[in-house]
């Protein structure tokens, strides 16, 4: 007996709960998504953390898929209120002896920039950008919403030509030794490692990941910022799927996933109430709570429980700070460079390759870089409605361990104070931003886990995008359908094909995979 | 869909062209004015071989079975990539000097394997309704609408991208093409 029944449960209204949800419900299906917090949205989130009026985007500040996402288009979102802006310079870098390198959503500003350090690597780059963009265009980013292919049909599609052939050998390489066969300037090749790094998980020397640098330089991925905040995206997704018949329940914690005969019925929550699920049950949260914390013990083959166990997750966490500023910061480096002041997102403390290693190096073996990485962004000058008028945010993302000297604890100890080196470090780059200061706060791998439970020791990835847990092996061969070994229980979670981010690939495909079982009358 | 269904749903009424089918995934509809009359036109339109000479991709080989019916094998390459199909073509309709529908029935090659390990037909339906008209002595407005029909999900990704990224210049590069053919008509 259940106290509510739904032909199909969401567990988690995350963007791919939200969107696994809207596409059922589309088709007529009862969907209820079911909510630990109080809002939807998962890492979509947006709050007034430092000061009133001043949105702060906790997680996901920019999403590089809007363009390609289905759901954005066949969901309508921008009419349910989820409008995005493409800010023209994308990404800046400023080293510390002041050289500059801005990579726009116009290929020739790109080029004259590049051609500024080499003009060598600016006809690299146009020759690469030119010859692989629609490639990438046409052939890989659809494939982030379809089901992963088997390697041997991936390769077998590619091996046909002399061109195809070399593509395989050098996505057989890493980033890194893609970029020194292409580039000289380290410049130019640190933007792009940087750009893997953050927000892709990707590191400079991840084997099997080699053609991902030639991604970067394609930029059909472009990065877009939601007016208003990323929740706006959750809102335009649940507005939707209210008006498709589901509903969200919030405040709702899942304490088991109701298997009987083998196969999901429905959830049990934390407060005792029961909730049947006709067709389906489809976790969007993560495998650790969906394989164990969701499951009574004997339910799932130990081998497999095994492996989950084994999948690593993100190599290096977020410490994010928030702003509120008086005024946007003003880099010296504008005075050579002015077009370096608008960068979206600006790199800073990569001046080589050698030294971004270096740093990597350091935080996988859980150190904090005495300089650090940072991300830095001022979201208001884009997109006005984040601050109050004539004020500004900005957000400063820098990566790091998720343990400190193995203690993850630690956190809670030195977080203000590497907000302080941090910040100390960008007043480097742009004297004015101390005294333009009115708020700050700072989120430490710790607070990320607290806050999302979902994202396991601080990892937004939700597993690393390693060779081995890519495409037909994300999160595990058995799993890359998104069916599980329990019968009506399915996947929709970032470990799943094509991985973290808002890229409403988990979502979209499962709603997919579920509609088909439903139609062939397997569930 | 039967073939009846898709000639009503192809019907027009007065000078306009309307009844979408409803199946299709992806429906497109463009039109250009050429520098030629009606009748130049209506003969470049109707003559399939040099029509497949003047389609913006990277091969098209024509083979005539009767005066309705043909093979076809056509490649077009993205980068690094060629994504080859062949299949046949039927001519559903035809009106003379004013309208002819035309279905494609192609079977990907490409990604064949991929497709079909997934359960699906690795085939794409493509219904062409073309009409024209006088616009002056000179020139003719040649509109056309393209119904495009895909069952497998990895397809439909790939001609969705296709449509939304690369129908604009291939729409162009053709217009061209046709109308640099037409002086020769």
């Amino acid at each position: 007996m259940f106290d509510a029944e739904y032909d199909v449960v969401v567990i988690g209204a995350g963007h791919n709960g939200l969107i696994t949800a809207n596409y059922l419900a589309k088709e007529g299906l009862k969907v209820a998504v079911i909510e630990r917090r109080y809002e939807a949205g998962g890492g979509l989130c947006t709050e007034e953390l430092t000061t009133p009026g001043f949105k702060h985007n906790l997680h996901s500040y920019y999403h590089v898929l809007v363009d390609h996402m289905p759901a954005y288009k066949e969901l309508k979102l921008k009419e349910y209120g989820a409008e995005y802006i493409c800010p023209e310079v994308q990404t800046g870098l400023v080293t510390s002896d002041g050289k500059t390198l801005t990579i726009h959503t116009d290929i020739e500003k790109t080029l004259q920039s590049i051609s500024k350090l080499s003009e060598r690597d600016a006809e690299t780059y146009k020759s690469l950008h030119d010859g692989y963009r629609e490639f990438y265009q046409m052939i890989v980013i659809p494939a982030l919403y379809t089901l992963p292919a088997k390697p041997s049909e991936r390769v077998g599609v590619l091996e046909q030509t002399e061109e195809g052939l070399e593509f395989l050998r050098l996505d057989r390489l890493s980033p890194i030794e893609v970029l020194n066969e292409f580039f000289e300037s380290e410049e130019l090749k640190s933007v792009i490692l940087n750009e893997l790094i953050y927000p892709r998980w990707i590191m400079p020397d991840y084997k099997g990941l080699g053609s991902m640098a030639l991604l970067i330089i394609t930029g059909v991925e472009r990065k877009q910022l939601c007016v208003g905040g990323s929740h706006q995206l959750a809102h335009a997704l649940w507005r939707s799927l209210m008006d498709n018949g589901g509903v969200v329940l919030g405040c709702r914690t899942v304490e088991r996933i109701i298997v009987e005969d083998g196969e999901a019925r429905g959830v049990l929550l934390s407060t005792g109430e029961r909730i049947g699920a006709r067709k389906a049950v489809i976790s969007s949260v993560d495998l650790k709570q969906t394989f164990f914390d969701f499951m009574e013990d004997g339910t799932v083959d130990k081998n497999l429980l095994k492996k989950i166990e084994n999948f690593k997750l993100d190599e290096y966490s977020p410490f994010t700070i928030h702003l509120a500023l008086r005024e946007p910061p003003k880099l010296s480096a504008s005075v050579r460079e002015p077009s370096v002041d608008e960068s979206f997102h600006l790199i800073l403390g990569s001046d080589t390759t050698d030294s971004l290693s270096d740093k990597i190096e350091k935080i996988r073996r859980g150190k904090i870089p005495e300089e650090p990485i940072l991300y830095c962004s001022v979201p208001t000058l884009y997109d006005r409605l984040q601050a109050p008028p004539n004020r500004h945010t900005a957000v400063i993302v820098s990566p790091v361990p998720y343990s400190v000297n193995g203690n993850a604890e630690r956190w809670d100890e030195i977080k203000w104070d590497y907000m302080e080196t941090c910040l100390e470090y960008y007043s480097e780059f742009a004297p004015n931003l101390k005294n333009s200061i009115m708020g700050k706060f700072a989120f430490s791998p710790l607070d990320i886990e607290r806050r999302l439970i979902n994202m396991q020791k601080g990892s937004p990835f939700m597993g690393r995008p390693t060779l081995d847990q890519i495409e037909y092996f994300r999160p595990l061969p058995e799993l890359s359908d998104f069916r599980t070994p329990i019968k009506r229980l399915y996947l929709a979670n970032s470990s799943c094909h094509p991985g973290g981010g808002i890229t409403g690939g988990p979502g979209y495909i499962a709603s997919r995979v579920v509609l088909e079982d439903i139609k062939a009358g397997k569930i | 869909m039967t073939l009846k269904t898709k000639i009503k749903a192809l019907v027009t009424a007065g000078k306009t062209m309307i009844g979408v089918s409803g199946e299709a995934f992806r429906t497109l509809e463009n039109s250009f004015i050429v520098d030629g009359d009606v009748q130049r036109t209506w003969r470049l339109l109707s003559d399939i071989k040099k029509l497949s000479e003047l389609l913006p991709v990277d091969k098209c080989e024509i083979n005539l079975i009767d005066d309705r019916n043909a093979n076809i094998v056509v490649g077009l390459k993205f980068g690094i990539m060629s994504l080859k199909a062949g299949g046949t073509i039927r001519l559903l309709e035809s009106q003379e000097l004013k309208r002819m529908v035309a279905e494609a029935v192609l079977t990907t090659g490409t990604l064949k394997k991929e497709v079909e390990s997934e359960g699906e037909k690795p085939e794409v339906s493509i219904v062409v309704a073309v009409e024209i008209e006088p616009v002056s002595e000179k020139k003719t407005l040649v509109k056309y609408r393209m119904e495009f029909n895909v069952e497998a999900e990895r397809l439909k990704k790939i001609y969705e991208s296709i449509l939304d990224y690369k129908f604009a210049t291939l729409h162009e590069t053709f217009v061209e093409k046709f109308n640099e053919a037409l002086k020769e008509v």
